[in-house]
């Protein structure tokens, strides 16, 4: 008897919800302009920019637990395939930016670059100003959160429409401690969410079993699981991995994940073969190399296009030895 | 409108914290209205600030920065501005108003930094400069007290011989300051907050 009324009670909450649920529209009729909401509650521009700021070549934060240097951020932007001449390298925006006086802090942005950096330049003017205000001559890993949340209010700002289209950018904002011992992740989404995604709170240095922490974003028409999961797979067999062996992971993960047929947008499954243990002759012909760049507590350093060329060069060499067995083996490593 | 004020100042530095002391009259022209006033306002746990000027923008002023450093640490995680961050803000809300409405205080804005484990002491006054300083005074009392101040501080001295200073400071504006100030409120700020070390008439007592 108690049983069925605690089923009937059970249908009877949760009945509200279903009502809302079954609402059905035409999304276009709810779509065209930024201040209105759905039947059923919905911000459909506000999404859209969500899945505009997705449209990039990927972006990965790896962020490590260096047995040297400490916690470290590793951030990759990887490139649009296609175009890799030195003249349009040259000319091309950077995806991962420092800022002027704040050494151990850096931005990554994906999606409608354009607008990425127009929210950049809210970040400068809010850390000036606040430099400026506090007299502060850097600014630290405390604020990371606090720039990614200028960043998430122009953001929000903007998401109420008022005759602008929201931004179609988010970042990822990290910094590291001067010790070593901290570190800050946040990300930025169009509707201006803030996701604290990793904080000192949550890291401790000399905890055991540091594993490394991967955060993902664009999904470009390439296979995120893919680069997503090896890089998890390379860097989980590695028992202390170092910041060089997170940067020879994401190399490896973007030699495998090569296809010459991916376009902007194509399908992956239909893009021909991305066969692991196939290699291209080199990524950087085909791709040009990742933005590689490393936040530890030595600062905002970015891997220069020789060091990766040395590095692809040994990542192939060591996997055309061994074909499916582990592919860093610890004795092959040279020192830094 | 007076911008010097009769009221007096005084703060030293030493190895640990700092000691910051005003006198507690309220007065204008020659009508006192009180002698209990506390002129030394707490604005955060590890900072303090004596001010003097018109009790109008003594009041307005150093309640408009406490609160916005509890605002500060709500809207930042918790985070504490250090001494030097603060005393920049302070210097920064008094330029701003300069050219508008100019806040008649003159203040010294003492603190503890936790984490270079170093007390900071700063003097600002209503045209907005400011100064790092190991020892200051607000009003006439400087003609009074910057002297023995000068010859008496030493660095790495103790809380306890920094009080002694402040009560030779004291003692002597009660000899040669034409104007009798009664009560002084001293204040200690060091790791362990802002506490009174005494006062000449009990502010609560109304």
């Amino acid at each position: 008897m108690q049983q069925i009324l605690h089923i009937l009670l059970l249908s009877l909450a949760t009945l509200p919800a279903l009502c809302m649920a079954s609402s059905s529209y035409n999304a276009y009729n709810y779509d065209m302009t930024t201040p209105l909401f759905t039947p059923d509650g919905r911000l459909l521009q506000v999404e859209y920019a969500s899945l505009a700021a997705e449209r990039s070549p990927p972006l990965v934060a790896l962020s490590v637990t260096d047995r040297e240097e400490g916690h470290a951020i590793i951030l990759a932007a990887f490139r649009q395939p296609g175009s890799s001449s030195t003249a349009a390298a040259a000319s091309r925006q950077k995806r991962i930016i420092s800022l002027p006086n704040c050494p151990r802090i850096a931005l990554a942005m994906s999606g409608v670059l354009s607008d990425a950096v127009d929210l950049l330049s809210v970040v400068r003017q809010h850390v000036d100003s606040w430099q400026r205000t506090y007299g502060v001559k850097e600014t630290a890993i405390d604020n990371v959160a606090g720039i990614a949340t200028v960043i998430g209010d122009a953001c929000q700002s903007h998401a109420f429409g008022g005759g602008l289209r929201p931004y179609g950018a988010s970042f990822i904002v990290c910094g590291v401690n001067d010790d070593g011992n901290g570190l800050s992740l946040s990300k930025t989404d169009p509707s201006g969410a803030v996701v604290q995604l990793q904080s000192t709170a949550e890291v401790d240095r000399n905890k055991d079993g540091r594993k490394p922490y991967i955060i993902f974003m664009g999904n470009d028409g390439i296979q995120k699981e893919k680069i997503q999961r090896k890089i998890s797979d390379i860097l989980g067999g590695i028992e202390d991995a170092t910041i060089r062996d997170s940067v020879e992971a994401i190399i490896e993960a973007m030699l495998i994940n090569d296809d010459a047929t991916i376009h902007n947008g194509a399908d992956s499954s239909t893009s021909g073969s991305s066969i692991d243990g196939e290699f291209p002759k080199d990524i950087q012909s085909k791709h040009g190399f990742p933005e590689i760049v490393i936040v530890s507590r030595k600062g905002v350093q970015e891997v220069d296009e020789e060091t990766l060329s040395v590095l692809e060069r040994r990542i192939m060499e060591r996997s055309s030895l061994t074909n499916n067995d582990k592919l860093i083996d610890k004795t092959d490593r040279a020192p830094t | 409108t007076q911008h010097t004020a009769m009221d007096s100042v005084l703060a030293i530095r030493y190895k640990d914290g700092c000691v910051i002391a005003a006198d507690q009259t309220n007065a204008r022209s020659v009508l006192a209205y009180q002698h209990n006033l506390d002129k030394v306002t707490e604005l955060s746990k590890h900072t303090a600030m004596g001010v003097s000027g018109p009790n109008a923008d003594m009041v307005n002023f150093s309640e408009y920065i406490s609160k916005n450093m509890a605002l500060y640490e709500a809207m930042n995680h918790g985070n504490k501005l250090s001494v030097n961050a603060q005393a920049h803000y302070v210097r920064s809300v008094l330029a701003e108003a300069l050219r508008k409405g100019p806040y008649q205080v003159n203040l010294m804005l003492g603190g503890y930094d936790e984490k270079t484990k170093e007390a900071n002491l700063y003097f600002l006054d209503y045209l907005a400069s400011m100064q790092k300083v190991n020892f200051g005074c607000q009003g006439y009392a400087g003609a009074f007290c910057l002297s023995i101040m000068d010859r008496e501080w030493k660095d790495d001295m103790t809380k306890e011989e920094a009080l002694e200073v402040i009560d030779h400071c004291i003692g002597e504006l009660g000899k040669r300051f034409v104007i009798a100030q009664p009560n002084f409120i001293v204040k200690v700020v060091d790791k362990d907050g802002v506490s009174v070390s005494k006062f000449g008439a009990d502010p609560n007592d109304n």
